[in-house]
């Protein structure tokens, strides 16, 4: 009997096939080319599985595979097995094995396509027999003629891994091309695996499939029709053939389209995998270079978790394969110009730029990539670092004798330049560098530091336009000025500011020193050219000035450099002698201050804080210019070139040449505040007050006043007077409180600005109200033309710096205000140190029922007529329902105008007047008094009776309605009594400014006018000089009302200084309806408990 | 859904690579054929282009309304040829992204050349056309259509210079290692940590959806240029699994394992229809790691 050698080979085209050498009895052996006869003798297990594998193959086999022997390659004939024969026979060697070796049960016999291949358990045992066989390369007998080869038995093994892969569905789908037809197939998610697994996977994937589908579709009991027409791909047909003879109907790219879906769908479920080149945000990331100039330019990707990772490590551990990394990198490459041109390293998907790529990278390439998502990442420390020009002002004094230019304006000072880089000074050569590499990466000092291009062009410009400005004035002084090293020759060329230069050779610097009339540079700083520029001036002698008065002040004259920061500031003068009264040292360095100016024929805004004085400085510097000497403790110190002003004239009054009269206009309110000082602290003053209707208004006028030291008027008599008032020689205009000619259009402001005085002051403690044209308003009157035009100032300076926040341009409005503003606040402890504290507080207080019923309704109606309305009829019926819900907030019956009683049955109907009636019960039991601010006068009318009913006391109330000798006895009434009981109710537009009531140590804003400068200034009544106790400041607020939300905003703004505050009215306004609801709409958490006992009748109402 | 061509006049091909292959296609294409097929082409008559390895197809829509389905077939590397291109492309460690991003260097092609070799299918030797339409022998009018828009798809993505030769991108990869390059150099400065994101991107990388390089991920894609070129389709494919080369089963990285239960079927819906999709869903699901799944089993078997 032959020998029959069963192998098994999976043909590249044939797929699995089954071929059998037979042994002659010659020991010569051949390819058996007919299997018949080995379906007698083999067990009988297999001999089924073979019979039924033949039953569609009769006969001699038809189907050759290639078969690599131990010299060539033959042909043999051989039985293709498609999956459910493969399953079959090798099912069938498996029972053999198990039987053979006696594991597990006896041989089950042949195993149907429809069951699984033994138990797991004989599986296993199978498997620990076959095992250490197969590794081995032996074959195992199966029965006295068949012999199982090792590729046989390796299915038997590769069939019980395929059965757990299957049952994990641990498999994928394949669409494949075979013979110019689409199939699809399952395979084992490895693709490396044994193609033979591969077929056995497929096989049994289609069992578990078809029976999958089976189920499914017994369950919904359809018909194959319908079945066909719901698979119109006959995707799940071809997958759930016994074999893989069910073509799948697509064209090719829809095959493409669904095998890019099922690999998806695999990836999808890999745990670890997440990354991917088009689904994960892509980071570019610039290091330093570790050595020499080579900068590391790495793509990484971010992960879920938001960690980033380099795209080389994660080829490297398998997570992004060679398209993804190579597609990651590509895409860096498509955005950023400059990555194109530089070297790649080794890994293929980094790079190492030059010097100059990364800063071209860091220029040009960054914005593309970010518009386009990816993130750049660059070291921690590399902020931009700004470019600055500091000047180092020097006076031109020799200059000014020769050429006999002017004072003040018309001064020569001497601007040497520096330019800094972050916080480095540079030299000459490093200014020569930067300027040479044009390029955003530069080192310093051995530290890479990355430029701020658009300052580093500023300073550029603005130095050019400086060179350019001294040399359009052809004024050939190149000699006399130090700057003369570098003037002339070195012209620089005109360029656009981005244009590139000429590498390698550093075009001289435009210039870095030189002289300029301060009033060219002012006019550059506040224009176009110095747009961007970060600028600093710096006086050249940075030597502390002994601060108090009388100290020697040698070699110093009061020029502007004294003004500019870092200067040695005013010429330290003694207090004026004629003044009853001792300076602080602050308010005599304010006297010193305006006494420079003075000199300099030079305006100024004394911006002091309220209550620091500033009536007593002014009182003080005219004090001063009656003295026979002014400086008569220095006189070395006086520069002869100071010449008496032109106002001056000799005059009987008094010792010394006396300056001719001041113009000091204030708000009806102060002016008897004014008079009262002026005759305690300056009794020799000349003080006239042109007010009321039997005020001289002929020509009388001006001879009268030629003969007074003071002359104090009203704002609105300015401008109705300002006929009259315009023939006198004014030495001085005085304004105080100034913010009253903020508005540049107003006729005051234009009286104001149209009045002549050669010396003007403005006195305000808010020189910024609101926006910063206040600022530039005042500064044009009482210097006109600082600033330049409101239009360039809005264009060049406030505009950036209120609508960007831009700090160069807020830099360059301190350079060029800071000589001519002095401002002092009250919380300077170095200011002041005697004053009592301030305690501001925010007292939240409850709305009764009634009050929130009211509100609710408001706000409700406001919501309902807003909806549809433009943008007038939007702002007019916010801002009406503003002051509405005020008037709730205050008092039902302040808003309802019935006349009700301010209690109802013994009740307050207003949480904000409980509160207050507590708070005077026990201020008035302790003997303190109050001021009470209320911008509402209606509200004060029905207060006064109401109080007077309760304390039995009449409580004074000033507003708009009180004349002024009324008002002055009110104030006089009020603080000749310290010590008493008492308080004092106000408008706060009539009593917020000038009034000194520091009898008082209680204010209470009863609402709010939402302008912290102006309720501050209200404030600054009670809290100023002469002010012995605390002060305890009460801003009410209605709790969950607009009141409290807007001064949480408020509490926000107060930080921005003296910087601009939109009004809130207009902030409102400009809100949509679901964020004005936001801040309208009472909120439930503060509404009153309606369970109060107070109030029991409406206890269950709402 | 068909292909437009960016060029509506003159020579097609706007790389130097794609004016090469232009010229070595249309060297065996008579001009009547290259007119018309240019003329179909420009008329955006091609519905798709499918660049596989060693093979390029497209479906073209003829005057009598028929979808005609031209391809052209290019000849394997001899297994010496082969090496020598591996190799030469392998000493780039930048191609892979250069390709990927459009640019095939002259250079590369130079050096190929000093070896007797190219990237760019030559001659007719090299190539070999068929169509399912009538026109025989040919190379017919859609042969030439194909010819145009396979010149424009190389513009764009000279990766399919790779894939008609029968090469992967993972395979002209350098074998990956950590610690080299930027990364060590970076490393090196310690400096990898200390990093601040220059500005908030949120969005991820937009898709502008021209990545003819990749597969279309949807019928919308522009161009409907499909693509069997990733590795994984690859050897597959072909049918012929036993081509692949050892390096492409190392290059890559061990998968992480895979959960059913957690792989997303909505991936499917698109592509593969309502049913087809449900029906893997659900087949995926009943797996043995789920239990809800093994009842299913039990009750299709009785």
């Amino acid at each position: 009997m032959p020998l029959n050698r069963l192998h098994l080979v999976v043909d590249d085209d044939l797929g699995p096939a089954l071929w059998v050498r037979v042994q002659a009895e010659g020991g010569g052996s051949r390819p058996a080319a007919d299997l018949t006869a080995l379906l007698d003798e083999a067990p009988s297990g297999l001999s089924d599985a073979l019979s039924r594998a033949l039953g569609r193959h009769e006969g001699p086999l038809r189907h050759r595979v290639r078969v690599r022997g131990r010299t060539s390659e033959h042909r043999v004939p051989a039985l293709p097995l498609d999956g459910e024969a493969l399953l079959d026979v090798v099912g069938a060697i498996g029972d053999l094995v198990a039987a053979r070796t006696g594991a597990g049960a006896e041989p089950t016999g042949p195993t149907g396509p429809s069951g699984p291949t033994g138990s797991s358990d004989t599986g296993s045992e199978v498997a620990a027999v076959i095992g250490p066989l197969v590794e081995a390369g032996t074959s195992l007998r199966l029965s006295d003629q068949v012999i199982a080869m090792p590729d046989l038995l390796t299915a038997v093994v590769l069939d019980l891994h395929a059965e757990r892969l299957v049952a994990a569905r641990h498999v994928r789908v394949r669409i494949l091309e075979r013979f110019g037809r689409p199939w699809a197939r399952w395979m084992a998610l490895e693709d490396d695996a044994q193609p033979l697994l591969h077929s056995i996977v497929d096989a049994r994937a289609r069992e578990a499939f078809a029976r999958h589908v089976g189920s499914r579709r017994r369950a919904e009991t359809e018909t194959p029709e319908d079945d066909a027409a719901k698979d119109p791909t006959a995707l799940i047909s071809s997958l759930s053939a016994p074999s893989a003879d069910t073509p799948v109907r697509a064209d090719v790219p829809t095959q493409r389209r669904m095998q890019l879906a099922l690999d998806a769908f695999i990836d999808s479920g890999r745990a670890r995998v997440h990354l991917s080149s088009t689904g994960s945000e892509l980071v570019v990331r610039l290091h330093e270079p570790p050595l020499g100039t080579a900068w590391p330019l790495q793509t990484c990707l971010r992960d879920a978790d938001g960690t980033v990772r380099p795209v080389a490590d994660l080829r490297a551990v398998g997570d992004v394969g060679v398209e993804g990394a190579a597609e990651a990198s590509a895409e860096v490459m498509r955005l950023a110009p400059t990555v194109r041109e530089a070297a790649v390293d080794d890994t293929g998907v980094d790079w190492l730029l030059t010097t100059a790529q990364a800063s071209a990278f860091l220029a040009h390439d960054t914005g593309a990539l970010e518009a386009a998502g990816v993130t750049v990442m660059l070291p921690r420390e590399w902020t931009k670092q700004k470019t600055r020009l500091q000047a180092v002002v020097g006076e031109e004094e020799a200059e000014q004798e020769k050429t006999g230019s002017g004072v003040g304006m018309q001064a020569m000072a001497r601007f040497d330049w520096k330019m800094s880089v972050g916080d480095v000074d540079l030299t000459e050569d490093e200014i020569s560098e930067i300027r040479a590499a044009q390029a955003e990466l530069v080192q310093l000092r051995g530290q890479w530091v990355r430029l701020d291009s658009t300052t580093l062009r500023a300073a550029e410009r603005f130095l050019d336009a400086f060179t350019a400005k001294r040399r359009g004035r052809g004024d050939g002084e190149g000699g006399a000025d130090g700057g003369g090293a570098v003037d002339g020759a070195r012209r620089a060329p005109t360029r656009r500011p981005d244009a590139p230069r000429e590498a390698g050779r550093p075009e001289p610097i435009a210039e870095s020193a030189g002289s300029m009339h301060w009033g060219e540079m002012f006019a550059l700083l506040g224009s176009a050219q110095a747009e961007g520029l970060q600028v600093r001036l710096q006086a050249e002698d940075a030597a502390p000035a002994p601060p108090h008065a009388g100290a020697p002040a040698r070699g110093r004259s009061n020029g502007l450099r004294n003004l500019v920061p870092g200067g040695p500031g005013p010429l330290p003068l003694p207090q004026p002698e004629r003044l009853d009264a001792s300076l602080r040292g602050y308010q005599l360095e304010g006297l010193n201050w305006m006494w420079a100016l003075h000199e300099l024929g030079l305006g100024g805004i004394l911006a002091d804080d309220m209550g620091l004085g500033k009536t007593m400085q002014v009182l003080a510097l005219l004090s001063r210019e009656r003295e026979p000497d002014p400086a008569a403790v220095a006189p070395e110190v006086r520069p002869a070139r100071v010449r008496p002003r032109p106002g001056a004239r000799s005059r009987t009054h008094g010792a010394g040449p006396a300056p001719g009269p001041t113009l000091l206009v204030c708000p009806m309110s102060v002016v008897g505040s004014w008079q009262r000082e002026a005759a305690r602290f300056a009794p020799d003053l000349a003080v006239h007050v042109h007010h009321g209707g039997d005020r001289i208004r002929d020509a009388s006028f001006a001879e009268g006043a030629a003969d007074v030291d003071l002359v104090i008027t009203t704002y609105s008599l300015l401008d109705r007077d300002l006929e009259v008032l315009s023939q006198v020689r004014w030495h001085r205009l005085v304004l105080d409180e100034a913010q009253h000619v903020k508005n540049a259009g107003t006729a005051v402001a234009k009286a104001a600005r149209a009045l002549p005085a050669p010396h003007r002051l403005a006195l305000t403690g808010t020189p910024v109200e609101n926006r910063l044209s206040d600022l530039h308003a005042l500064m044009e009157t009482v210097n006109p033309g600082l600033l330049g035009s409101a239009a360039s100032f809005q264009e060049h300076l406030a505009g950036p710096i209120e609508k960007d926040g831009d700090e160069s341009a807020l830099e360059r409005l301190r350079a060029l205000t800071s000589p001519f503003v002095l401002r002092r606040v009250k919380t300077d402890p170095s200011i002041i140190s005697d004053l009592p504290a301030k305690i501001d507080m925010v007292r939240t207080v409850n709305l009764t029922p009634e009050q929130a019923g009211l509100y609710e309704a408001l706000v409700g109606e406001l919501m309902a007529q807003i909806d549809g309305a433009d943008q007038n009829q939007r702002r007019t019926l916010v801002v009406s329902t503003l002051t509405k819900l005020k008037q709730v907030c205050n008092h039902p019956a302040h808003y309802l105008g019935d006349g009700s009683g301010i209690l109802r049955d013994g009740e307050h109907r207003s949480g904000k007047l409980e509160y207050v009636d507590d708070l005077l019960g026990s201020a008035f039991a302790d003997g303190e008094k109050v001021l009470l601010f209320t911008q509402f006068t209606t509200f004060g009318h029905m207060l006064v009776p109401y109080w007077r009913e309760r304390f039995g006391r009449e409580i004074p109330f000033l507003h708009g309605g009180v004349k002024k000798a009324d008002r002055d006895a009110m104030v006089a009434r009020f603080q000749s009594t310290p010590g008493e009981p008492g308080a004092m109710l106000l408008s706060l537009r009539a009593g917020g400014t000038g009034l000194t009531l520091t009898a008082a140590n209680h204010v209470v804003h009863l609402d709010r006018w939402w302008n912290p400068a102006v309720e501050n200034q209200a404030t600054d009544r009670a809290f100023r000089i002469g002010q012995t106790k605390d002060v305890q400041v009460r801003k009410l607020v209605a709790a969950g009302t607009v009141e409290e939300r807007i001064d949480n905003v408020l509490a926000e703004k107060q930080t921005l200084a003296d910087l601009t505050i939109t009004p809130v009215e207009n902030a409102l306004v400009n809100m949509d309806a679901a964020q004005l609801w936001g801040m309208l709409a009472l909120s439930d958490g503060d509404a009153p408990d309606e369970q109060t006992p107070n109030d029991p009748a409406q206890g269950g109402g709402r | 859904m068909s292909i437009r061509m960016r060029s509506r006049r003159g020579q097609i091909g706007a790389s130097w690579q794609g004016a090469a292959l232009r010229e070595s296609l249309e060297s065996v294409i008579s001009s009547g054929r290259r007119s018309s097929g240019r003329r179909l082409a420009r008329a955006d008559r091609v519905q798709w282009l499918d660049v596989a390895p060693r093979r390029a197809r497209a479906g073209v829509l003829d005057d009598d309304g028929t979808i005609y389905e031209p391809e052209l077939d290019v000849s394997a590397f001899g297994a010496a040829d082969r090496q020598i291109v591996v190799d030469t492309l392998r000493a780039h460690p930048e191609l892979p992204a250069l390709l990927s991003s459009g640019t095939y260097p002259r250079a590369v092609e130079s050096e190929l050349d000093a070896h007797m070799a190219t990237l760019l299918p030559g001659s007719a030797s090299e190539v070999t056309h068929d169509c399912t339409c009538l026109d025989w022998p040919g190379p017919c009018v859609h042969v030439a259509a194909l010819a145009y828009v396979l010149v424009e798809a190389i513009d764009e993505a000279p990766v399919h210079l790779l894939t008609l030769r029968g090469l992967t991108l993972s395979e002209i990869a350098q074998p990956v290692a950590t610690g080299r390059g930027a990364r060590a150099l970076a490393e090196t400065a310690g400096s990898s940590d200390a990093e601040t994101p220059q500005g908030a991107s949120a969005a991820g990388r937009s898709s502008d959806g021209v990545e003819t390089d990749g597969a279309p991920t949807g019928g919308d894609a522009p161009g409907a240029i499909s693509s069997a070129g990733s590795p994984s389709a690859d050897g597959a494919a072909d049918g012929s699994a036993g081509e692949k080369t050892a390096d492409e089963e190392t290059a890559g990285g061990r998968p992480a394992s895979f959960d059913p239960a957690i792989a997303d079927p909505t991936l499917l819906q698109d592509a593969l229809g309502e049913e087809a999709s449900a029906m893997l869903a659900s087949f995926y699901a009943s797996g043995a790691g789920s239990t809800g799944s093994a009842a299913d089993e039990a009750a299709g078997e009785d």
